[in-house]
C-alpha cells in the first residue's frame, strides 16, 4: 500500500478484528486477520494491543486450549465507544477522499 | 534456531527484568509462534532476531514505545527497531562489551597465537561480512590480516595456537564469538605487530652494521696497500740511497723497505679477492634474497 497507516487506524482496524468475535481472540488471529487488510509484520501487534489494554479498550482472559492456556482478547465497553468515534471519524474522512476523487479529471 | 531457543534467547535477553513484569509479553510471542505452528519459521524470520523482539518488549514496558513507533504502508516501524540499523547498534553494543573482556585474553595470547589467529579470523571475517553490516570491524580488521598473514610464514596452520583464546569466548552464541575473534585479532594485530616491527628494525641495525664493516674493510684492504706499496718502494729507495752512506742503516732499511713491498702485495691479493670475487658474490646473494622474498610474498599475498 502506498499510503501509510496512521497510529489511530491501525487502532481502529484492531478493535474491529478483535469486536467479530463476541467470545474475543487471540493474538496470532487478530494478527492475520489485520494481515488480510494491510502489511503489517508478524511482531507488531503486541504494543498495539498492550496499548489497546492500557487504555482499557480491550480486556484479556486466558483459555484452556490443548493443554495450555490461550489468551483472548476482548473488546470492552470503553473500545467500543472507541471503535464507533473511529468509524464515523473514517466515514466522514475517507468520504471526503473518495469525493475529491471523483471529481478529479484523469 | 528452534521457536523455543528463539524464545529462550528473548527471555535470557530480558533476564534483567522482573520477571512478572515481562511473563505477559514473553508468553504473546511464545503462544504466537506456537499458533503458527507450520508457519512458525516465516513467523521468526519476521520477527527478525530475538534482540529486537527483545528491544520492542523493554521499549514497552519502560513506556517509551509510544513516542518511537510509526505507522507507514508497510504497517508500523520504529526507527530504532529496524532490522538493519537494529542489527548495527547491537553489533556496537556487543562489541564493545566483549572487547572489554575480551583484552586480557588478547593479551595473554602468545605471539603465534595472536598471528594464526589473525590468520584464521581473516577468513571468518570475510565470510561473516555483508553489505548492510557497520563494516567497523571488519575494515579495521582487515588491514591488519595480509601482513600479518605474511609474517606468520604458514597460514595454512591456523587454529591450533589460536586456541588459548577460546577460553574466554562466552558460550552465548556464534555472533557474539566471531565478535570476540576479530576483537583478538585486531587486539593481536597492534600488540604483536610492533614487536615485530621491533625484531625487524633490530635485524635491519645488524644488517646495517655488517655492511658498513664489510665497506670499511674494503675500503681498508685498497687503502692500506696502495699505502704499503708506495712506501715500500719509498722505503727501499731510501735505503738503496743509505746504503753508500752507512751500509747497515741502507741494509734495514732495504729490508724494512721490502717487507713493506711484500704487506702490500699480499693487499692486492686481498684486493682481487675481495673486488674480484667477494663483492660480486654478495650482490648475487642480496638479489637472490631480495627476488625470494619478493616471491614468497607474492606467493602468500
Amino acid at each position: 500500500m502506498v499510503f501509510n497507516t496512521g497510529t489511530a487506524l491501525l487502532d481502529a482496524i484492531v478493535l474491529a478484528v478483535v469486536s467479530k468475535d463476541m467470545m474475543g481472540t487471540y493474538g496470532y488471529k487478530i494478527t492475520q486477520d489485520v494481515r488480510g487488510v494491510i502489511d503489517v509484520s508478524e511482531s507488531t501487534l503486541y504494543p498495539v494491543l498492550r496499548r489497546l489494554q492500557k487504555d482499557e479498550c480491550l480486556e484479556t482472559y486466558d483459555m484452556a486450549i490443548d493443554g495450555r492456556n490461550r489468551r483472548y482478547y476482548r473488546i470492552t465497553e470503553k473500545g467500543r465507544v472507541q471503535l464507533n468515534l473511529y468509524k464515523s471519524e473514517w466515514a466522514s474522512y475517507s468520504g471526503k477522499i473518495t469525493r475529491i476523487f471523483e471529481e478529479a479529471r484523469i | 534456531m528452534n521457536r523455543e531457543e528463539f524464545m529462550k534467547k528473548v527471555e535470557y535477553l530480558l533476564s534483567d527484568l522482573p520477571e512478572e513484569e515481562t511473563r505477559d509479553a514473553l508468553d504473546y510471542y511464545r503462544d504466537y509462534l506456537e499458533e503458527a505452528g507450520d508457519s512458525a519459521e516465516e513467523a521468526m524470520r519476521e520477527f527478525g532476531s530475538p534482540e529486537r523482539i527483545a528491544s520492542i518488549i523493554r521499549s514497552d514496558l519502560q513506556g517509551n514505545l509510544a513516542d518511537g513507533g510509526e505507522f507507514t504502508d508497510t504497517g508500523y516501524t520504529d526507527e530504532r527497531f529496524r532490522e538493519p540499523n537494529y542489527q548495527l547498534a547491537s553489533r556496537e553494543q556487543e562489541e564493545y562489551h566483549y572487547g572489554n573482556t575480551g583484552t586480557g585474553a588478547g593479551q595473554a595470547d602468545s605471539r603465534t597465537g595472536g598471528y594464526s589467529g589473525n590468520a584464521d579470523q581473516s577468513g571468518a571475517a570475510g565470510r561473516t561480512g555483508n553489505p548492510g553490516q557497520p563494516g567497523a570491524a571488519g575494515r579495521t580488521g582487515n588491514p591488519g590480516q595480509p601482513g600479518a598473514a605474511g609474517h606468520a610464514g604458514n597460514p595454512g596452520q591456523p587454529g591450533a595456537a589460536g586456541q588459548p583464546g577460546a577460553p574466554g569466548r562466552p558460550g552465548s552464541g556464534g555472533q557474539a564469538a566471531k565478535v570476540l575473534w576479530i576483537i583478538l585479532a585486531i587486539i593481536g594485530a597492534v600488540t604483536v605487530l610492533p614487536a615485530l616491527l621491533g625484531f625487524a628494525g633490530g635485524a635491519f641495525g645488524i644488517l646495517v652494521a655488517i655492511v658498513v664493516l664489510l665497506l670499511v674493510l674494503v675500503f681498508l684492504t685498497a687503502i692500506l696497500t696502495f699505502v704499503f706499496l708506495v712506501a715500500g718502494v719509498a722505503v727501499v729507495a731510501a735505503g738503496i740511497a743509505a746504503v753508500f752512506a752507512d751500509p747497515l742503516d741502507g741494509v734495514v732499511c732495504i729490508g724494512v723497505g721490502l717487507v713493506m713491498l711484500a704487506i702490500g702485495l699480499v693487499g692486492v691479493v686481498l684486493s682481487v679477492l675481495i673486488y674480484g670475487k667477494l663483492l660480486p658474490w654478495l650482490f648475487r646473494g642480496a638479489i637472490d634474497g631480495l627476488n625470494g622474498m619478493l616471491h614468497r610474498k607474492e606467493r602468500t599475498a
